[in-house]
């Protein structure tokens, strides 16, 4: 009796578990940003990014990262099958691509920003999550069949104008932006980044769990310091893990 | 009793596993692939990453791989004066 108890509440409790904890992580809705950065007349991050919900946490990612991937593991698969060496052009890759990801945990109220910096997935804790110092003004218009209201964020140097629906009740936006009473529609600040909604609730994706590339957690410091010591060894050819490229003939 | 301790220790072992707690040394991949830059210039990438133990796994780290590599060829590329 006692151990047949004991069987049923530990397979209980384990299933329990799973099932809790991954359906937190079901992707409630995804919502597409056109995100660009202009920086002295010069365009260095043109890209699709996507913004996955779920109860738990969201996901702010680039798509153009993704199209990557898939073009790099579609010419090895093509070298397979054809028994060549795998072979990838500048045009068949994309580039502009915006290459960080933003975590908003609800629970701990973090903002995560990952990066990869040699080889390396690594994060910093960006801010908490907070409605704090939004601004929102009376000025109002319709962006893509939604009325959006206008706020405004001072945080340091940084002036950033959003441009948000309360038809779709979320506190989320692109980027790190987090706390206003409906999802942000258009954003834009003074340092030259830009981000519009293309569209929400990709049917495709409801459902599927939420992925986030496993990532280290380092202090600000510590990050500068990598991307130092990375750009520093690149400059001079040296790669993580042996890593090299070498000037073929033309 | 027996078989609580058994439980028990199975789900400290799922924490663990989970945790990347429990040492597991993967054999290591070594790939190669060309590439041309936005210059025109002709490349051999050569990469080595460790065996993640299936293909999705594989493939993100190929082509987080060579993308590290890419974007360095292509900011040289973009450095350089026309």
């Amino acid at each position: 009796m006692y151990r047949k108890i004991s069987v049923s509440f530990s397979i209980l409790l384990l299933s329990l578990t799973t099932a809790f904890g991954q359906a937190a992580d079901v992707i409630s809705s995804t919502y597409r940003y056109h995100v660009s950065f202009v920086n002295n007349g010069k365009t260095v991050v043109d890209d699709i990014c996507q913004l996955d919900v779920s109860k738990n946490q969201s996901y702010f990612y680039s798509l153009g990262n993704e199209d990557r991937k898939k073009k790099i593991t579609e010419a090895f698969l093509k070298a397979q099958q054809t028994g060549s060496v795998a072979t990838l052009t500048s045009k068949d890759y994309k580039k502009n691509i915006y290459r960080y990801s933003t975590i908003k945990n609800y629970k701990s109220k973090q903002v995560i920003i990952s990066e990869r910096v040699s080889s390396q997935q690594l994060a910093i804790i960006q801010d908490t999550l907070s409605s704090k110092g939004w601004v929102i003004s009376k000025e109002k218009k319709t962006i893509n069949n939604m009325v959006c209201y206008e706020a405004q964020l001072k945080k340091g140097d940084v002036t950033t104008t959003a441009w948000f629906t309360t038809s779709i009740p979320l506190q989320e936006g692109p980027f790190y932006y987090y706390g206003l009473p409906g999802l942000i529609v258009s954003l834009k600040n003074n340092l030259g980044w830009e981000a519009q909604l293309e569209s929400s609730s990709d049917k495709t994706n409801k459902g599927k769990i939420i992925k986030i590339p496993r990532y280290t957690l380092v202090s600000e410091k510590q990050l500068e310091k990598a991307k130092k010591n990375a750009k520093a060894l690149a400059d001079q050819g040296i790669y993580s893990n042996g890593d090299k490229v070498e000037k073929a003939q033309n | 009793m027996k078989i609580l301790k058994l439980m028990l220790c199975l789900l400290m072992l799922n924490v663990a596993s989970h945790a990347s707690l429990v040492s597991k040394s993967n054999p290591m991949l070594r790939e190669t692939m060309k590439y041309q830059d936005s210059c025109g210039n002709n490349w051999i990438l050569i990469i080595h990453f460790e065996d993640q133990g299936n293909e999705t796994a594989n493939n993100n780290e190929r082509a987080s791989h060579y993308g590290d590599l890419i974007d360095g060829l292509e900011q040289k590329c973009a450095d350089t004066p026309t």
